[in-house]
């Protein structure tokens, strides 16, 4: 029998091998699989001299070619193998990565504070039965001051500097100016309460401003005294300031209430105990209120010997001051970018 | 207003309060809680004990010092004391007060001490030091028959509280503008007894000058005397000191006893000097309208029909309620007097004060319509403060008293159980009772339950008139710390939710939240300087009559020019700004609406601005369509992208046309849209910057604004639009260039595409737009995706190609559109 020619065979089975093991990646183990296994690779080209071969020979340098390429294969596999495993652990990896550096975003809106304030009040007395209205800017004399019993010529007109237009309307000087709109918009009995903007004829300075904020509340039903004012106004206030507060009333002169009081509430800062806040008297002077004028009630059409009710007016301004800590009142409305970019909540709190 | 408790002590018994700091503590806080806001309290002169009476007894010059001298002082002990004093006038003879070593005031120690060699044992004192006086030349020239040695204080109310009211809480309550109201509510705080004011007094036999008021109306009273020979000197000390801790300053007997009463009793007084007083008439009578008078300020008056004045038989003597006239004020060698004691409407004495700028103490006390029956007490008690200083001084004349209708004596009927049903307390009618003649009321008890309460005439005038009114005299002497709170029994209410405010909230919910705005808000007023440079809308801007300055004098009619002036503020602090307001602008409904009150409010419609700013582009979002466009036109695509996204957050749509010509003037005329709301209303307006903004403002070219009227949005059906079923047939994607002429705008074509098929269109959007070779100058091609469905069944290309090529067609006969 002729020596078989498998010294080439042999010596490719050795370069496969090799060459598959110097293969660092898939993609050039990939390249050495084909250049050996592949249809025209260098093993399979083997099978091409088999007919060179005496016909006894052929099944033997037949098996010899596939003994080969089984050889090389399995190698091959065993180095895929490999490679794919450690691509793996480098695909675990990420070098260089910082989780730590800024993200992408679409920048930070933000709600007005007097816009967070407002959704509170609107959380707080919705929750509790209250309507929540918005009432004109521009009013009529009538609205802001007759109709609350104010009427020309009277001394309390004073107490709010007006701004008058040509027209002889005006821009109203309180939120009150919504009662009588209110009773008559609505069968009591009833509970409202109705923020908006307010203007008064004064100089500013970083605690007056022409135009502020103030939340009018009212409640109209068949028999109101001055106790349930003082037991609402505290349950009230409590859910405002977020804490339980202490109200007290003192008589305070508005020609709309009868009896009519300034309404303290107990120092938020010392609790009561007196501190320079509350000019050590535990006491902080909050909002007016009282009980309706008959007048106001008639005004909204109303028989006062069937309806009563109270009704106060927040200063909204001066609740935002305190609950964002605002030094200047006359940034809520000339404010800048600087201050508008700092009430980045969702109003939710 | 002030008020000294040694004032009130005159006719409360105070003596326990005077020299007790708690229990002025007690009163101050009793008195605000129950009557009136104090704004808080001084105690005066506690530290001037030792400060006495000392009489100058020589005088000599200091060896060294031009302007020092050595006085030789009688302190009360037998031994002189040695003084150096500064004063010019210090004299022999002089009795002065006196600071002894070891005083403490002012923040200074006296101590006996080496004044330029010459030891000084105390120091002789001006009355502004010793804060009793107003500062004169020199040292205080007391009167020369006091004791030397006697304690200042015990001539003089030397140790005071002076309360400050807060004038505003005191403004319905005209009892309260003199020391015998405060008085009056002290006593029954305290459950002490008041005084009566000393009234008696001796009254001439002469019949008085006759009074005649022409207008009752303005005038319900007039009450004159002549009283003969006074002789005009300095005050009593005591009520210099009072006068003085009121801030009142004192002058003369004459001019001081008017200023006591009117602090007194709340009643203003004033005294003509007889020799001014022509004929035995007074008149009150409206003046003339520009009638001309000089007021005691030395100011020409040019006077209304409406302004009231006290006229002697020649000329007017007074400025009725406000001010005497110079003519006829009483002079140091005056000895007779017209005293006038008024009452006065308060409407007439408030439109003249106020008109004229000359708000006095007299005006703002009748402005609180003041007791009718004052006039008479004030005159008989100036007379009998005067025969105090002058016990020469006498009465000519019986009173003139001009009051044709006294008012009717006021009652209110009321009950005990009212007013404890208004209260919310269980309180007695015995307690009741108390409580209202604790404070002058009377009470007619009818049954244990009703009763009619008598008011008292100073409470009456416009203060108490109804059951309400009697409800708060008992509440707040009961104490309102002293009701137990309860709660109302409260019904269900039926549920309401203001629509504009809960459109607002899904506004600032989308802008704020989603899309990143800042919530900005900005005064109501527009600034002229800003609208000079930005240009001024047509709009018939609403105008005050009173501006705080002439260039903020229009209310807005738009929120945009505010919002570029908010922009300006900021741009310094940012690279980019996306910014909104929701506020009311203001219109007049007509020219004149403007000027002459109608019988409605203007139109003051919420309206929703917006405005996007990127310096010089920086971090402007990518868009294929992008490469086609400068910096504003970017700024614009990017704006109407947010109002597109805040619409469909809406459950609304916008549609953008090309503008009408009405777009607002600070917008490019060609870079904006009108915008219209889903029902076809128009409702508003986004564009660029008009060049001339962009030359006049620091914006630049990257800013758009929009601005939306959120009334037409509150007007339209903004409930979620409905669920789709997911069709189980497939879509065809089908892209399309067509070329058009540039008069075409997308608008247009996407309408032409959603036609084009009443079903089938789901879907179109712009990926491109081409100009140049090989399109026709004028033309351009755009590049348009369009998605086919047929929701019942499977829709086949050739389906969508008829349809496409009928689209063609039509685009084509009607546009001039073709493709390649």
């Amino acid at each position: 029998m002729a020596t078989l020619p498998v010294d080439e065979l042999f010596e490719l089975e050795a370069s496969a091998l090799e060459a598959t093991d110097a293969a660092g990646e898939l993609e050039s183990l990939a390249e050495v699989e084909r250049e050996y296994l592949g249809k025209k690779g260098s093993i399979r080209r083997q099978m091409r001299r088999l007919g060179q071969l005496d016909q006894s020979d052929r099944p033997a340098f037949g098996k010899a070619v596939n003994d080969v390429a089984t050889r090389v294969e399995a190698r091959l596999t065993e180095r895929r193998a490999s490679l794919k495993a450690a691509e793996r652990e480098a695909a675990l990896e990420a070098p260089n990565f910082d989780p730590t550096l800024p993200g992408i975003t679409v920048g930070q809106g933000a709600l007005h504070p007097l816009t967070l304030i407002d959704w509170r009040l609107d959380e707080i007395f919705r929750s509790m039965g209250f309507y929540v209205l918005d009432y004109p800017e521009v009013d009529s004399e009538y609205f802001n001051f007759e109709g609350l019993n104010i009427p020309a010529d009277h001394p309390a007109r004073d107490m709010q500097d007006t701004f008058w237009l040509t027209n002889g309307q005006l821009l109203r000087t309180h939120t009150s100016a919504g009662q009588v709109r209110t009773m008559r918009e609505f069968a009591p009995p009833f509970k409202a309460i109705f923020p908006g903007r307010v203007f008064r004829y004064e100089s500013t300075d970083a605690s007056h401003d022409h135009t502020f904020h103030q939340v009018e509340g009212i409640y109209i039903d068949r028999e109101v005294s001055v106790a349930h004012l003082i037991s609402s106004m505290k349950t009230l206030l409590s859910e405002v300031f977020g804490r339980e507060v202490k109200v007290r009333l003192r008589p305070g002169y508005f020609p709309f209430v009868e009896p009519g009081f300034e309404l303290d509430i107990s120092c938020l800062v010392c609790g009561g105990d007196g501190c320079s806040v509350c000019k050590q008297s535990g006491w902080v002077e909050l909002l007016p209120c009282g009980l309706i004028h008959p007048n106001v009630l008639r005004a909204g059409g109303l028989d006062p010997d069937e309806w009563q009710g109270w009704a106060f007016g927040l200063g909204m301004s001066r609740l935002v001051m305190m609950r964002y800590q605002i030094e200047d009142i006359r940034h809520l409305l000339g404010g800048d970018v600087r201050f508008w970019s700092q009430f980045t909540g969702t109003g939710l709190e | 207003m002030k008020f000294s408790l040694q004032w009130l002590h005159r006719y409360v018994d105070l003596s326990d309060l005077l020299n007790d700091t708690e229990k002025v503590a007690e009163l101050a806080e009793r008195f605000t809680l129950s009557v009136a806001e104090l704004e808080g309290y001084d105690q005066l002169g506690a530290e001037l004990d030792t400060v006495i009476v000392a009489r100058i007894e020589s005088c000599e010059q200091h060896p060294n010092a031009d302007r020092l001298r050595v006085c030789q002082v009688n302190d009360g002990s037998p031994e002189p004391r040695t003084i150096v004093c500064g004063a010019p006038n210090a004299r022999p003879g002089l009795v002065t007060a006196l600071a002894l070593p070891g005083s403490k005031f002012n923040g200074f120690k006296i101590k006996v001490s080496k004044v330029r060699g010459v030891e000084s044992c105390g120091m002789l004192c001006a009355p502004d030091e010793l804060g009793l006086g107003e500062g004169h030349e020199g040292i205080w020239e007391l009167p020369s028959d006091l004791t030397p040695g006697v304690k200042l204080s015990e001539v003089m109310p030397v140790r005071d509280t002076v309360f400050e009211v807060d004038n505003k809480s005191i403004t319905h309550r005209p009892d309260l503008w003199g020391h015998y109201g405060i008085a009056r509510e002290v006593a029954g705080l305290l459950q002490r007894e008041l005084r009566p004011l000393d009234t008696e007094v001796t009254l001439g036999e002469s019949p008085a000058a006759s009074v005649n008021v022409t207008d009752h109306v303005a005038c319900p009273r007039y009450c004159a005397l002549k009283i003969e020979e006074v002789r005009v000197t300095a005050s009593p000390l005591w009520m210099q000191v009072l006068l003085y801790r009121c801030e009142t300053r004192a002058i003369n007997n004459l001019v001081d006893t008017t200023n006591f009463v009117m602090l007194e009793l709340g009643q203003p007084l004033h005294a003509f000097d007889a020799r001014e007083i022509h004929g035995e008439e007074i008149t009150v009578r409206r003046a003339v309208e520009g009638e001309r008078v000089t007021t005691l300020d030395r100011q020409e008056r040019i006077l209304k029909s409406d302004d009231l004045l006290i006229c002697d038989a020649r000329r007017p003597v007074a400025l009725a309620g406000v001010m005497g006239l110079e003519n006829s004020e009483v002079r140091d060698d005056s000895t007779t007097l017209i005293l006038e004691a008024a009452n006065f409407t308060p409407e007439v004495v408030r439109r003249t004060a106020v008109r004229l700028g000359l708000r006095t103490e007299a005006s703002s006390r009748f402005e609180k319509s003041l007791d009718p029956a004052y006039p008479k007490l004030g005159a008989l008690r100036f007379v009998k403060l005067i025969q105090e200083m002058c016990p020469e001084a006498r009465v000519a004349s019986q009173l003139a008293d001009s009051w044709p209708h006294p008012p009717a004596a006021v009652s209110v009927d009321t009950s005990v159980s009212y007013i404890n049903h208004r209260l919310g307390t269980e309180l007695s009618g015995e307690v009741v009772r108390g409580y209202l003649t604790s404070v002058s009321f009377t009470v007619e008890d009818l049954d244990g339950d009703k009763m009619k309460v008598g008011v008292p005439s100073f409470r009456a005038t416009k203060d108490v008139s109804i059951q309400e009114d009697l409800v708060e005299e008992v509440g707040r002497l009961f104490g309102y710390d002293n009701i137990t709170p309860s709660q109302p029994v409260v019904e269900i209410a039926k549920p309401y939710r203001h629509p504009m405010r809960t459109l607002q909230r899904k506004v600032r919910t989308v802008l704020s939240g989603g899309l990143s705005f800042f919530e900005l808000r900005n005064y109501s007023f527009d600034s002229e300087p800003l609208l000079e440079r930005i240009g001024r809308s047509e709009a018939l801007a609403l105008e005050l009559k009173n501006p705080l300055s002439n260039e903020q004098r229009f209310l807005k009619t738009s929120l945009i020019p505010n919002m570029i002036a908010a922009i300006e503020r900021s741009i310094a602090h940012c690279d980019e700004l996306k910014v909104y307001e929701i506020g009311r602008v203001f219109e007049a409904l007509s020219e004149g609406e403007r000027i002459a009150t109608p019988d409605r409010l203007p139109s003051q419609p919420f309206m929703l601005g917006g405005a996007i700013w990127r310096r010089a582009g920086q971090g402007a979002p990518q868009s294929s369509l992008a490469g086609q466009w400068g910096q504003s036109d970017r700024a614009y695509f990017e704006l109407k992208g947010f109002t597109e996204t805040l619409a469909t957050q809406l459950n609304t749509t916008l549609d953008f046309k090309l503008t009408d010509g009405g777009q607002p003037v600070w917008m490019h005329p060609a870079r904006c849209a009108q915008i219209f709301a889903a029902d076809g209303s128009a409702i508003g307006y986004v564009g660029g910057l008009h060049p001339d903004v962009i030359e006049n403002t620091s914006l630049g070219d990257y800013c758009a604004l929009f601005e939306l009227n959120l009334e037409v949005m509150n007007a339209l059906n903004l409930s979620y639009g409905g669920y789709a079923e997911i069709s189980r047939y497939p879509a065809i994607s089908y892209d399309l260039s067509i070329i058009v002429p540039e008069a075409v705008s997308y608008d247009q074509l996407k309408t032409y595409i959603n036609q084009a098929h009443k079903s089938w269109v789901r879907g179109v959007d712009c990926v491109s737009i081409y100009r140049g070779e090989p399109i026709p100058e004028g033309q351009k091609s755009v590049t348009v995706k369009i998605e086919f469905q047929n929701k019942s069944a499977t829709l086949e290309m050739e389906q969508v190609n008829k349809v496409v090529d009928r689209l063609i067609k039509r685009l084509g006969q009607e546009v001039g559109g073709w493709i390649r």
